[in-house]
């Protein structure tokens, strides 16, 4: 593994952004190559970051940055197999979280208060977009670039309202380059997800103490054993519920069908669908059928914050299949060729699609 | 004018007009492929439908039977669900009881034309709802498991619903 400075892969590379970057590269960056594959990034700018740190437990790299006070850092998880993670804590500008699964980006950055944190994440083939938002407190943004394979790598941008990074605030632009034989998958993944951002409180407690941080990496278990037990003996004691309504469990599947489709035929799909799904099993299984997913507007009916490529993706693989009319305005997709191929795919019946919004179109689509 | 014998599940014996009754895909198949002919005595018993519902059925068949005979479901038409007439509408103004019978004997008796309609009449009554509304509606209880339930909350997560 090696650091590399330049930052030249950066095709977007918003121009507010590099102006800042001269900063973070005034302060060193190192980065040593440790035996087994695990790779430890030391980073320290003159007043931001200091900590970039592996996950000995994968063969991907987590990196940690702290800000101006050191105690306000956050741990970064990694997750499975090659992959990164990088974390500043709010005080300094930015939180970011990556997972190179297949080069692929995953992007969190938060601001001062990290609850506001919004996050992209891409698990693409050969390309990963990374960008900050603003509305995270005024942060500015931060460039992370991120390579693991050589050449597979595409584009890495802020948004254009989030780059200007702010006088008082430190921004730095790291691009890491990860030896392709890093991508090995390691033969036990140990963790299963990502931390999630944790809230305001915790941010402040001492989380450069590798006491406590082990501490907080043990504590969630024990507790999800309980949650399990739990569960499991909540599901033995589940019976379902007497006198069950004819609607739900009288009707022939084509019955219900049939009423489905009525009810989705002027309107579409969303939310109604959604909906009938939640109201009990026999209704689940037959607002399922694809062949009710006729026109189906994700854009309109998605929550910004789930609209992913990966999503994106189950929803094309298990909904979409005899879809004819699809919104997918403000979708978060970096790959698209492999998302509009995949859905060409998938539903051949398709005969209009919006993709307002998407942001990594370009003609050549 | 040739009718039949149509008998309900609780005895009942309707003598039917034959073209009213062959509106029913069931009853025409009946007829064909066994051979009954017209004028026969022989009664038609019809096991999964009560007189009462019957006696609806047929009400609903006699007003319908001039009706242009439905062509097979298609997609590309384009279909509405407030284009119900004004007879099926009063016809349809039953407790939810009898609109559950009905829907089940026209799927039972294959009488398109009202299991259409009476289909659309559930849609209407399902749209703009929320799930719990919709349970109120149809007295539907939640029967999935916490376990679906968080699996089911999960999987619409993405879905601005309410």
């Amino acid at each position: 593994l090696r650091g590399n400075r330049s930052t030249g892969n950066s095709r977007y590379r918003a121009p507010s952004s590099s102006a800042a970057s001269p900063r973070a590269v005034d302060s060193a960056d190192r980065w040593d190559a440790v035996p087994n594959r695990i790779a430890r990034i030391h980073q320290e700018s003159f007043k931001s970051f200091r900590v970039v740190r592996s996950l000995p437990q994968s063969s991907g790299i987590r990196l940690e940055s702290s800000g101006i006070r050191p105690e306000s850092a956050e741990v970064a998880q990694s997750r499975l197999e090659p992959f990164v993670v990088i974390r500043s804590s709010p005080e300094s500008s930015g939180v970011v979280r990556s997972r190179l699964e297949s080069s692929g980006v995953l992007l969190k950055s938060s601001g001062i208060r990290s609850e506001s944190a919004d996050y992209v994440q891409s698990r693409s083939e050969s390309s990963g977009v990374v960008w900050s938002r603003p509305e995270s407190s005024g942060v500015s943004g931060v460039v992370w670039s991120l390579q693991s394979r050589p050449g597979s790598f595409k584009a890495v941008r802020s948004r254009p309202e989030s780059s200007e990074i702010s006088e008082n605030k430190i921004g730095i632009k790291l691009c890491i380059k990860k030896a392709s034989d890093a991508t090995v998958q390691p033969k036990k993944p140990i963790r299963k997800r990502a931390r999630k951002p944790r809230s305001l409180n915790e941010d402040s407690s001492d989380e450069t103490s590798p006491e406590k941080r082990n501490r907080r990496a043990e504590k969630p278990r024990p507790k999800k054993t309980n949650n399990n037990t739990e569960k499991r003996s909540a599901e033995e004691a589940y019976t379902p519920p007497k006198d069950q309504s004819v609607w739900a469990n009288g009707l022939p599947e084509s019955v219900l069908y049939t009423i489905f489709k009525n009810a989705v035929q002027e309107e579409g799909c969303l939310p109604t669908l959604i909906r009938l799904s939640e109201v009990c099993t026999a209704w689940y299984k037959v607002s399922q059928q694809c062949s009710l997913w006729r026109t189906v507007d994700l854009g309109t009916w998605g929550r910004d914050r789930f609209k992913t490529e990966p999503r994106l993706k189950w929803l094309i693989e298990n909904r979409l299949q005899h879809a004819t009319e699809v919104g997918l305005a403000n979708w978060k997709v970096t790959n698209v060729q492999c998302v509009l191929d995949k859905l060409l795919e998938a539903a051949p019946g398709l005969t209009t699609i919006s993709l307002a919004g998407w942001k990594a179109l370009s003609t050549d689509h | 004018m040739p009718t039949i014998k149509l008998q309900s599940s609780d005895g009942e014996i309707f003598d039917t007009d034959v073209q009213i009754a062959k509106c029913s895909g069931t009853i025409k198949t009946m007829l064909e492929d066994l051979g009954m002919d017209e004028g026969d005595d022989e009664v038609v018993p019809l096991p999964n439908v009560n007189s009462a519902i019957l006696r609806k059925v047929l009400q609903w068949a006699t007003f319908h039977k001039d009706d242009p005979i439905p062509v097979e479901d298609d997609d590309s038409k384009e279909k509405r669900t407030d284009d119900i007439s004004s007879w099926d509408a009063d016809f349809l103004k039953v407790d939810q009881g009898t609109l559950f019978e009905l829907i089940l004997a026209a799927n039972y008796l294959d009488i398109k034309g009202l299991l259409d309609v009476t289909c659309k009449t559930v849609a209407n009554m399902i749209k703009g709802k929320t799930p719990e509304e919709i349970r109120k509606t149809f007295n539907i209880k939640n029967d999935f498991t916490p376990a679906e339930e968080e699996q089911v909350r999960k999987e619409n997560e993405w879905c601005e619903e309410k």
